[in-house]
């Protein structure tokens, strides 16, 4: 992206053509509304950044059908310039040329024409260099297809686009053909004209006259050349012969009517006329993305000499230097309106409603009685966007601000502190919503994480550290495959998938992306549904031993929305998620996974709210009736992408077994109305999930995470440990600076881990299991063989342990040996006829201690989970099971013996 | 033009002695990337990796290559076809040029002025929504008495009339065969009528024309009332229209106590992944009461209704509301609901928009357009439907229908179930548009599905109100205003459900259409409705809505 430099922000705007009443796609389906159809057509405009192409911005959807394209803009244009007599020598003629047709390259090299090039679209920078204007208007609208009026001007157009007459838009069943590059000649050519006779071609004539006269050059091209035509009937020939040679020629290329005879851009450029002019400078010089990194990236760097005096002379303006999509960002958030703008300049001037109401519909939807309404009418003005504001919100941040150093040691957690922005530690602490909205604090959030993905991925330990507290949506994309370690030539690994040929899974592929997030205007594009095909058929292809369900068209949606421009990102996003939260998930027979996963979920549940837990079961309302969807798409199935985008920052940060902690936190803000319902109710609640608080939902199962034993969301099925020979590089550079990143199952097995159960068994169990590793972790016995921590919980030396262990064997095997603080309470005598605990001295302990961690220990078979399932029915939290029984402590030494007294 | 060619690539390359050919079609234009293109070839023809560079340089030097000579072959074909082409028909594309031009840019449009309407319209907006709206609203509350005045007088004049003639009626048919014969009284009944209709248009165009100078007065006083303005503060016309308020008398008619209507509102969510607020009223009223403006006066100052404020706020704003009024086919307001919506109608001026028959007189003409398309495309249609079948017995029946249809006459003005008119207001309590939907007996049948006309013309009510922002509607939840015997607790419970359930679906089309802006609908069921089917049909909603969780504060800590 260019910098903004000393560019204006400039938005348009123009009605896209509405659809007949009721009419469907030969899908069946209703037509996608123009307007998104050109929503999504724009996007790959945006990423083409050449410096004779003015880039564009941004679109924005009105009401009723209108567009607002924002779009890089100056305020000088050949056709003021060429008033004021600024092409007078014939070399600055030559030049113009010459970038023009670097720009016209730029674009053909992409496909793309421009077709209505003319005077006015010509804009000149401040140094007076070329920069095309409007050059997407024709790609954008599908050829003209999309809107009502036609595309470029009259006077400039060439013979062959003026032959076929103007789209009608009845019948709308064909789309037009694409123009080729060389109309744009053509078009040059008659600008050209202009200039250099210094005057305007045909300026006498009537609209109708005016297109006559290019077409009859057409009809009569066979005898005499259109320049003479020209000069006959404005006599100019003398004027012409004043010209240099060379100009002469290339007019007399250009108006060539033949177009197998007229040159194209490329060819132009390539010939003797300018061999002399120097290409214009690319930014960035390579299209290395940050993903690759042979060799040094900073191999050009220069320094400049440090100079004491710099500081206090430096006039710079630091925001020229951002790219124009984070100045149009922070624009926006300093209460740009692009709506407001415009009607400042009195281009959205429309009657009242009421003013313009039909008279009579008949049954078929004949309407009667509207009236066209003038303001719908294509007016090509740019109206530049004031920058004013957005100064003065950013007149305080400091200069050091836009250059924050990022190895400064005594600042290691990057809030700036200058005296500008004293207010920012405490913006971090506000709700997510409202520190998106804040300018001063996304500006500076904007900046460090510009600087950090730059370093990508050395400093992608950083990354992970400024994640947690968040992402700017701006820079959202790259984080996110930065999170997942994505790195390499992912575009070849991209490109050489077989995309396009046809394979069994296309007809359910076809059935699902039109049902997939299509609320979003994006999604619903029909390039968004091309792009979805692709990448979904890539994964598809490149996975033979996993299989496409459905949800995999959710889970990519996210992927696609942020890299929309970058499918091959999307793609290598999606794969890398994939493996690492949805392991096995795909598979042809995903059952055992899933089931497995949501047993895990149910004693999570029953873990941290046996009372909503209690009440589920009883009703029957079991995961597997709800959960399924959320965990087989990430919640994305369930909710909407804004939503999406604020769990998933948090859930890329964490391992594997998150998603089933914002399960938990998403039951619990539900708990009220879940608890008072009986099945149907549940049912009925989660068949259209209702409203949830997101912010709060991602704290809670942070919350929930945190007070879980690692080891109690052991899986089988889960992701194998990486070796470490596998890893690229940018996953070796994520050192282990949270407990969120690395994985139960990445830490080295040892006899005191978990092992696998049976999946009845599984079933059948209320509460979890954690390892006698977890079990010692948490009581404070770390005896000198047990390999290295695992346990979240930064422990403090409390004069009240953490958990409580609760021995269920006979009291005889209890005194032969026992975990340090635990109590005794043998399962056959605990439990009343009733079903409530006996009271005793180690009953009384443990009501006391309700609300912590409850361990229950006992020998390898029933009797401990058996209690621990009499425990959560009488209400008791986060009840667990030790796993392996007291036998797996023997060899650690650190069972003690104790006086039976002590019972 | 063709959309596109296939051309063949032909490649040849070299592994060890064995000497490969490669021919592959490629479709011009290419929209992949050669790149992209040289991966496929890769994988299904098994090529070695080695000329993989080699091959994509050669494809894209290929792609590009042909796809110049198809966009040349394209151009030159339209150049050949205008060589050919005779000046008229030269003329003829450059007048479809010009008009496209002309109709849909500003640059080459004809100056358009815009209508003058819409420059009052503006100027009124602006003044109600400046400190001079209670001295609108005063204006308008004066002239609104003045009406009144004369519809008193109106109706007090026409009883008296009617008592008279009654009385003369009563005494003739007493004496009967004494002082009159038979004809007499025929004659006196003839002569009664003539004159009642007589000192009905009398009155009409007394009214009509009290109206016509209101309006001309009241444009005057808006536009004296800006310059007033001006200066931010009262100015002499503002005191000058105070006073004029003030003189007004006392309402002479009693101030009629409002009954507690039985109403009640639901806050609902559409969609499923992202939601859209929406609002859903169910109120047992007369539907005309929505219309009726009641000013009041409350210890000798004006008291403006709440609701009429606000509908005089919205009324140039693009947050306009609706209601849905179930009418027959004839274009007039004569007979049933019509009459009664007419007269209401007539109750103040209408200082912005035509009066109810001007308007209905221009709904006539375009009536007669819409019918005319309708015949045209049913004949279309016969003769396609002639056409495509061509077995005997469809024949047959496509041309009794054809006949039939031929057989149709003169075009009139009347309008088909399912179509609907919209009429505009400015006068009414709640209510600035009207939609004039045309039904029929079958509604009060049981058995009507989602498929009637009259369902479908709801959804079309709704796609216009999208269109015209306008955001809140009221309906008849039965689709009728009154209770007919065959109205049972079941007909009524049934006739709610599917209007509910079809409603719920086109409010989940409406942001297809555009319309993702929150919403009401207000659904009336007949006034005189017992309590229990009200509270039975009250509890519908939340079973075909979704209602959004309220937020229960005690849970919050």
């Amino acid at each position: 992206m260019q910098p903004l430099g000393q560019a204006d922000l400039g938005v348009s705007t123009f009605y896209a053509a509405a659809h007949p009443h009721d009419q469907c796609g030969a899908d069946g389906l209703p037509l996608t509304p123009n307007s998104i159809r050109i929503l999504g057509r724009l996007q790959r405009l945006k990423i083409l950044g050449h410096p004779r192409l003015c880039q564009y911005v941004d679109i924005v959807r009105g009401k009723h059908e209108r567009v607002m394209v924002v779009c890089e803009h100056y305020k000088n244009n050949v056709h003021l310039a060429a008033k004021k007599g600024t092409f007078k020598h014939w070399p600055s003629v030559m030049q113009l040329v010459y970038e023009v047709l670097e720009g016209l390259v730029c674009l053909n090299n992409h496909g793309l024409v421009h077709r209505a090039l003319s005077p006015a679209n010509i804009l000149l920078d401040t140094e007076g260099h070329v920069k095309l204007a409007n050059h997407g208007l024709y790609h954008m609208t599908e050829y003209g297809a999309c809107v009502t009026f036609p595309i470029g001007h009259p006077r400039y157009m060439s013979p062959e686009v003026l032959s076929s007459g103007p789209i009608q838009p009845d019948d709308s069943g064909t789309r037009p053909t694409m123009s080729g590059p060389k109309v744009d000649i053509w078009s040059l050519g008659i600008v050209v004209m202009e200039i250099c006779l210094g005057l305007e071609l045909w300026s006498s004539c009537t609209l109708p006259q005016l297109i006559s006269k290019v077409l009859l050059l057409g009809k009569h091209s066979n005898g005499i050349h259109s320049l003479e035509t020209i000069f006959r009937e404005h006599g100019t020939q003398n004027k012409f012969q004043e010209l240099p040679q060379s100009l002469q020629s290339f007019l007399r290329q250009c108006l060539t009517v033949s177009p197998d005879k007229r040159p194209s851009p490329s060819e132009l450029l390539a010939s003797d006329l300018f061999k002399d002019y120097a290409t214009c400078k690319l930014h960035p010089k390579s299209s290395m993305t940050m993903f690759q990194y042979p060799g040094l990236r900073s191999e050009d760097l220069q320094l400049d000499k440090y100079i004491e005096s710099v500081r206090e002379e430096s006039t710079e303006d630091h925001l020229e230097l951002r790219p124009i999509a984070e100045v149009y960002y922070l624009w926006g958030l300093a209460g740009g309106d692009l709506e407001a703008e415009l009607r400042k300049k009195g281009l959205l001037r429309s009657s009242p409603p009421i003013c313009n109401l039909a008279d009579l519909m008949t049954e078929f939807g004949d309407v009667m009685g509207l009236e066209r309404d003038s303001s719908s009418l294509y007016d090509d003005t740019v109206v530049t966007l004031s920058m004013t504001q957005l100064r003065t919100r950013m007149e305080n941040i400091d200069d050091t601000a836009f250059y924050p150093l990022l190895e400064d040691e005594k600042n290691p957690i990057n809030l700036p502190t200058s005296p500008s922005s004293n207010g920012l530690s405490e913006t971090a602490n506000l709700p997510l919503i409202i520190r998106e909205k804040d300018i001063e604090y996304q500006f500076h959030r904007v900046v460090l994480y510009d600087r950090l993905l730059r370093g990508y991925p050395y400093t992608i330990g950083r990354v992970f550290r400024e994640s947690r507290i968040d992402t700017p949506p701006l820079y959202r994309p790259e984080v996110w495959a930065a999170l997942l370690a994505v790195e390499g030539d992912f575009q070849a690994v991209y490109d050489s998938i077989d995309k396009e040929t046809p394979t069994p899974t296309d007809r359910q592929i076809e059935v699902d992306i039109p049902r997939c997030h299509q609320y979003s205007e994006l999604l619903s594009s029909p390039e968004a549904h091309r792009k979805f095909k692709r990448i979904l058929k890539a994964w598809v292809v490149s996975h033979p031993h996993l299989s496409y369900w459905q949800g995999l068209d959710s889970l990519s949606a996210p992927f696609l929305y942020l890299n929309f421009n970058n499918e091959a990102l999307a793609y290598s996003c999606l794969s890398a998620f994939i493996p690492k939260y949805l392991y096995k998930f795909f598979m042809k027979d995903n059952s055992a996974v899933i089931q497995e996963y949501l047993a895990v979920f149910s004693h999570l549940i029953a873990f941290h709210d046996p009372e909503l837990s209690n009440h589920m079961n009883s009703i029957g309302f079991i995961p597997e009736l709800y959960a399924i969807p959320w965990f087989l798409t990430m919640f994305s199935h369930v909710f909407p992408l804004h939503k999406i985008f604020h769990l998933w920052d948090t859930l890329l940060l964490g391992n594997s077994s998150f998603p089933l902690c914002i399960g938990v936190s998403i039951l619990q803000q539900l708990r009220a109305g879940l608890l008072s319902f009986g099945f149907n109710e549940c049912i009925l609640l989660f068949s259209d999930m209702p409203e949830i608080d997101i912010e709060k939902c991602v704290r809670e199962s942070i919350r929930i995470f945190c007070n879980t034993p690692k080891s109690a969301t052991y899986r089988q099925h889960a992701r194998p440990p990486r070796r470490s020979d596998q890893e690229n590089t940018a996953a070796s550079q994520i050192k282990p600076v949270s407990y969120y990143s690395t994985d139960y199952n990445d830490v080295p097995l040892s006899e005191l881990s978990r092992e696998p159960l049976s999946l009845t068994e599984l079933k059948t169990e209320v509460s979890p299991r954690i390892s006698a590793e977890d079990l010692l972790e948490l009581c404070d016995l770390k005896p000198g063989l047990t390999p290295g921590s695992r346990s979240p919980t930064k422990k403090t030396r409390t004069s009240r342990p953490l958990i409580l262990s609760v021995d269920v064997r006979s009291s005889e095997d209890f005194v032969r040996g026992n975990i340090p603080g635990s109590v005794n309470i043998p399962f056959n005598q605990a439990f009343s006829p009733e079903g409530d605990l006996v009271p005793c001295k180690a009953v009384t302990l443990l009501n006391n201690h309700k609300g912590r961690v409850v361990v229950v220990v006992g020998n390898r078979g029933k009797n401990a989970s058996n209690f621990a399932t009499q425990l959560v029915r009488l209400g008791f939290p986060k009840v667990c099971v030790m796993h392996g029984g007291i036998e797996c402590l023997r060899p650690t030494g650190v069972l003690a013996v104790s006086s039976p007294d002590l019972v | 033009m063709p959309k596109g060619v296939e051309k063949e690539f032909y490649f040849q390359f070299k592994t060890k002695e064995l000497f490969s050919k490669l021919r592959v079609p490629i479709p011009i234009p290419l929209n992949i990337s050669s790149r992209e293109f040289v991966g496929r070839m890769v994988n299904t023809h098994n090529l070695p990796c080695f000329v993989e560079e080699d091959i994509t340089f050669n494809l894209d030097k290929f792609v590009s290559k042909e796809t110049a000579t198809f966009h040349d072959q394209n151009a030159q074909e339209a150049i050949e076809t205008l060589q050919k082409a005779g000046d008229d028909d030269i003329g003829n594309i450059a007048d479809k040029w010009a008009k496209a031009y002309t109709q849909e840019c500003v640059a080459y449009a004809p100056d358009s002025k815009p209508k003058p309407e819409v420059g009052f319209a503006e100027l009124y907006h602006k003044l109600i929504h400046s400190p001079a709206l209670e001295i609108l609203f005063r204006l308008e509350h004066t002239y609104a008495v003045a009406v009144e005045d004369v519809l008193i007088q109106r109706d007090q004049a026409l009883t008296k009339l009617q008592e008279r003639q009654a009385a003369q009626i009563q005494q003739a048919v007493q004496n009967l065969d004494y002082t009159h014969s038979d004809q007499q009284v025929n004659r006196l009944a003839a002569q009664h009528f003539e004159n009642i209709q007589f000192e009905e248009a009398k009155w009409d165009s007394e009214l009509k024309n009290l109206q016509d100078t209101q309006r001309l007065e009241f444009r005057n006083w808006i536009e004296q009332l800006r310059d007033d303005m001006e200066n931010g503060t009262e100015g002499p016309v503002s005191r000058r229209i105070r006073a004029m308020s003030d003189l007004v008398p006392a309402p002479r008619r009693e101030v009629v106590v409002e009954e507690p209507k039985l109403e009640e509102s639901f806050t609902i969510h559409l969609g499923a992944q992202m939601k859209t607020m929406h609002n859903i009223r169910l109120m047992s009223v007369d539907v005309l009461d929505l219309c009726k403006h009641k000013p009041n006066r409350e210890g000798g100052s004006l008291q403006p209704q709440p609701q009429r404020l606000q509908t005089a706020m919205s009324l140039f704003s693009c947050s306009l509301s609706g209601l849905i009024l179930m009418v027959d086919d004839r274009i007039n307001s004569y007979t049933g609901i019509k009459r009664d919506f007419a007269a209401v109608c007539q109750q103040s001026t209408d200082f912005h928009f035509p009066d109810l028959d001007t308007q209905l007189r221009v709904i006539q003409q375009h009536a007669v357009q819409a019918n005319t398309v309708r015949r045209a495309r049913k004949a279309e249609k016969i003769s396609q439907d002639g056409s495509s079948n061509s077995s005997g017995d469809r024949r047959s029946v496509a041309s009794s229908e054809s006949r039939q249809s031929s057989e149709e006459g003169e075009i009139t003005s009347n309008l088909k179930t399912g179509d609907f008119y919209i009429s505009k207001h400015s006068n009414l309590a709640e209510v600035h548009i009207v939609f004039h939907l045309v039904v029929d007996d079958i509604l009060r049948s049981g058995d009507i599905n989602s498929r009637h006309p009259c369902i479908l013309a709801l959804r079309n009510i709704l796609k216009c109100c999208v269109q015209f922002d306008i955001h809140a509607v009221t309906l008849p939840l039965f689709l009728l205003y009154e209770m007919y015997e065959e109205m049972t607790i079941a007909w009524c419970v049934k006739r709610a459900e599917l209007v509910l359930k079809c409603i719920k679906g086109f409010m989940m089309e409406m942001a297809q259409w555009g319309g993702s802006e929150s919403r009401t609908i207000q659904f009336v069921v007949p006034k005189g409705i017992s309590d229990d089917l009200f509270a039975q049909l009250s509890s519908m909603l939340p079973q075909i809505f979704r209602l959004s969780r309220t937020l229960d504060l005690s849970q919050h800590k």
